[in-house]
């Protein structure tokens, strides 16, 4: 597991890219024996609102990558990104916004 | 996905809900089984209760023509409405077609990146539920040369 990220501001809008660490496995390999895990929920928080809420499937490729902006941001803000897979692991992370 | 993954699936959603309060109750947690549907119009079905789109240019899905690995397909949705609620990825080609859904608020930009995995040649749509709850629909075909869908 891990998250990375690039998070940065420009005038009032944050742009962040995140790589998050994940199979992402559709347990369809070898006609369907493998197990199922994957990410089923990811937020990211700024000061507690939601500035992103996106529910992938197995259908997102192996090791996320994302890519959002928001606005109402400053630098040295921090978010919260958080994830949690189907079968009940989850991550959290706070990044500085640059 | 086996029977009881799917229970699992529903009461791990029930626990974030209640965890999280994200806000809005989530297309997620009001229709799982849209997500475990087999075709682009049930999920389509299950997760907004109808079939029934207005094709235009609202929806914005940036797509590559032609998808050498279908393990990691680019792809860039956006929509210009404003007060959108939600955008779902819809890949047709896919055992379970609900790619994503992303639940939009306040501040938030409504342009989203990522990566996606396609199983074969085939259409990808974006549908993107405006404050009305109409959905604006943009298809898009993209070959595969690899599918992508082991893993």
């Amino acid at each position: 597991m891990g998250i990375k990220a690039i998070a940065k501001v420009k005038h009032d809008i944050a742009t962040v890219k995140l790589l998050v660490k994940h199979p992402m496995a559709s347990g369809k390999i070898g006609g369907g024996k493998g197990e199922a895990k994957y990410i089923n929920h990811l937020t990211v928080k700024h000061g507690g609102r939601v500035v992103y809420d996106m529910y992938p499937t197995s259908a997102v490729s192996k090791n996320p990558y994302i890519k959002f902006a928001f606005k109402g941001a400053k630098k040295g803000d921090t978010i919260t990104v958080w994830w949690q897979d189907n079968t009940g692991k989850s991550e959290k992370k706070d990044i500085k916004l640059k | 996905m086996k029977r009881r993954n799917f229970l699992g699936l529903g009461f791990a959603t029930m626990a974030v809900t209640a965890l999280q309060t994200v806000g809005s109750a989530s297309i997620f947690s009001e229709h799982p089984k849209a997500f475990m549907a087999t075709s682009g119009d049930a999920a389509l079905k299950d997760a907004y209760g109808t079939t029934s789109v207005i094709k235009d240019d609202k929806a914005k899905l940036k797509l590559p023509d032609i998808a050498e690995n279908g393990g990691a397909v680019p792809v860039t949705v956006s929509t210009s409405l404003d007060n959108a609620k939600t955008m779902t990825l819809i890949i047709d080609g896919n055992p379970h077609p609900l790619a994503v859904t992303w639940e939009l608020s306040e501040g938030t930009i409504p342009k989203f990146s990522t990566r996606i995995k396609m199983r074969k040649t085939g259409n990808v749509r974006l549908v993107v539920e405006d404050a009305n709850g109409k959905l604006h629909v943009t298809t898009k075909q993209v070959k595969v040369t690899v599918g992508g869908c082991g893993g």
